[in-house]
């Protein structure tokens, strides 16, 4: 951990909670992100991706040669009015940068939560006529043989896609939204769409009922093996993730800790990242490299967030997240 | 498409289910996976009784039978889900002997949805639910445990079709009417359904062309008016480019006596290689109301 940045904890922590709390804080690790500036989908998006895997993640191109890498898009509805789905052109770039870095690799997959028709989704969100091989490469997240890990503490089995479980790495790459029950999906509540369903339906309800907030932080506890990508070129704000308002927020934001990138889009969104309660619960959990979400805990790379944050509207419920 | 071009389409897709019958007689939702319940159903009323493939593909429903009477979704996957009113019909017409349907047919009928807690009555009696569905409607879940959704719900009102004899003929009733109306609670406005939200925070949530139909298939015994339903399922099938979607409409619409023509729109087998959609395609070709109802 860098000086600068454990001090900074440490004064953060002193101010914030008592010294007990302090003391548990301090051995946290600072986690890398980077913002990157995009105002479109056409212009340069593989090299901007490329300049923010050199700041967010410099050893990727040792980790990922020979390396089976998934991308995992948030796919949940189409509608041609509306921006609700990672775009596929982000994706597409995604695929293009990871096999640049060596990877053996590239698959793309998804588990949508309301539709059943998975491929038929991706092929009305242009996935199919965009991605070279796409039929090849795509796995239904909701469909693929599943395995069991223990899950919420340990209290019963969760079946998760064998695909999932066996790459090497798993890439979010999660759309900028407003969320109304969960505030904002990002890069860890794309991870819903792992759970199969096949296996617990459509909407995936038992997630709702062990609790959303729990959920997403046990489903990243549980898939360590990550990477985020959140697309904020084209977000969405208000009653999102399906029927808010497109907003173009001109972001990229990447990083090896899921969290710390989604602390530092909250921030971008205007909203604080530390009254998000996935967010506060992964950080009180301690567990290494998820859950730096404290301002100070985050080296930031590339742009400031000054310079491309902005306030997303949101539903009332939710109104007291925003930052002043 | 010429119809030797199409029947020819429908024998390529039960070719293909033939040669991707697992060893253990069931079916996975691709070639090379492991067999489902789920799309072994499918596949079975695609294949039909009189195929060769029938006897063992019944043998691998049978195998997930639980002691509780209901189905897991496959091997290695414990818990009874909703496939057991999925796969019901299909072990009444295997001719399951009388205890393991009887176990069955009471593990359908006990199982019902979650919701309805005291907060969420008194939440909806005071107009102040985020949701807007009558909490006192329960039809099945997709597991025992979670609230009632509209697809386990369909699969349960065709399995009670097939319970006489195997169950109280009161508790099939009583589910019967029960399930009957919080599937018309759920309606959307469209008149169609989607998963089983009419109506979220507000906001008026549209009907999707696969659960429009799944609802569809399961009121097809119900009295009840359907005009406007059909009507939003028959505007789904013009608009839907997704084979799920319009081959379980082509199946809901014929059902309800509707002159409905089903075609593919990938003669050659569907680019994904979902052994479910080649069920589906075929039975959207050619099933008719003795498939799901008795």
């Amino acid at each position: 951990m860098k000086r600068r940045a454990l001090l900074a904890t440490a004064a953060l922590s002193g101010m914030a909670c008592s010294k007990r709390d302090a003391e548990v804080r301090m051995p946290l690790e600072t986690s890398t992100v980077a913002v990157i500036k995009a105002s479109s989908y056409e212009t340069e998006l593989l090299s901007r991706l490329e300049e923010g895997m050199r700041e967010a993640w410099p050893a990727a191109p040792a980790s990922v040669r020979d390396k089976i890498v998934l991308l995992k898009p948030n796919l949940v509805e189409f509608d041609q009015n509306t921006c609700i789905n990672t775009d596929p052109r982000l994706v597409l770039a995604c695929r293009e940068l990871f096999l640049k870095l060596g990877a053996k690799s590239v698959l793309i997959a998804e588990g949508p939560g309301h539709r059943r028709d998975t491929w038929d989704l991706a092929d009305q969100a242009g996935y199919r006529k965009i991605i070279p091989d796409f039929d090849d490469r795509f796995v239904d997240l909701n469909l693929d043989d599943v395995r069991s890990v223990r899950a919420y503490g340990d209290s019963m089995d969760l079946f998760l896609p064998k695909t999932i479980l066996d790459v090497d790495l798993v890439v979010s790459v999660a759309k900028m939204k407003t969320h109304h029950w969960a505030a904002a999906t990002l890069s860890m509540k794309n991870f819903f769409g792992v759970v199969p369903g096949a296996i617990y339906g459509w909407p995936k309800n038992l997630l709702h009922y062990q609790g959303i907030d729990q959920s997403i932080v046990e489903l990243n506890r549980i898939i360590r093996h990550t990477f985020a990508i959140v697309d904020g070129i084209v977000a969405m704000e208000g009653n999102g993730p399906i029927q808010g308002t497109p907003v173009n927020a001109g972001v990229v934001v990447m990083g090896k800790d899921v969290a710390a990138v989604d602390a530092t889009c909250a921030r971008l969104m205007k909203l604080d990242p530390l009254k998000i309660k996935y967010l506060k619960d992964s950080a009180a959990l301690q567990i290494p490299g998820l859950g730096a979400i404290e301002e100070a805990q985050i080296e930031q790379r590339g742009e400031t967030i000054n310079s491309l944050s902005r306030p997303f509207a949101v539903i009332d419920d939710f109104a007291g997240l925003r930052l002043a | 498409m010429s119809i030797a071009t199409f029947m020819d389409s429908v024998e390529l897709r039960r070719e293909l289910l033939r040669k991707n019958q697992n060893a253990d007689g069931g079916w996975g939702y691709f070639p090379g996976k492991l067999s489902r319940v789920e799309p072994t159903c499918y596949a079975l009323r695609a294949m039909g009784s009189s195929d060769p493939a029938w006897s063992q593909g019944i043998r691998y429903l049978s195998s997930c039978q639980e002691k509780s009477g209901g189905l897991n979704p496959g091997h290695g996957i414990p818990g009874a889900t909703w496939v057991t009113q999925l796969a019901f019909p299909l072990l009444k017409q295997a001719n399951l002997e009388a205890k393991s349907l009887e176990s069955a047919a009471n593990w359908i009928l006990n199982i019902e949805g979650a919701e309805g807690g005291v907060l969420q009555r008194i939440l909806y009696s005071l107009g102040k639910s985020k949701v807007e569905q009558d909490p006192r409607l329960k039809g099945w879940p997709w597991r025992p445990g979670n609230n009632s959704w509209v697809e386990p719900t369909a699969h349960g009102l065709l399995a009670l079709n097939w319970m006489k004899g195997h169950a109280p003929e009161a508790g099939i009733r009583y589910r019967r009417e029960i399930a009957t109306k919080m599937l018309l609670d759920r309606r959307c406005m469209d008149g169609g359904w989607n998963y089983g939200n009419k109506k979220v925070l507000g906001e008026i949530l549209p009907s999707y062309p696969e659960t429009t139909a799944l609802a569809l298939l399961g009121l097809a015994a119900s009295s009840h008016d359907l005009k406007a339903s059909l009507e939003r399922a028959k505007a789904h099938l013009a608009d839907s480019k997704g084979t799920y979607g319009r081959a379980l409409l082509s199946l809901a619409l014929r059902i309800h006596g509707e002159k409905v023509e089903y075609e593919t729109q990938h003669p050659l087998g569907h680019p994904s290689r979902n052994l479910m959609l080649a069920s589906l395609e075929v039975l959207a070709a050619k099933a008719g109301k003795e498939t799901f109802l008795q």
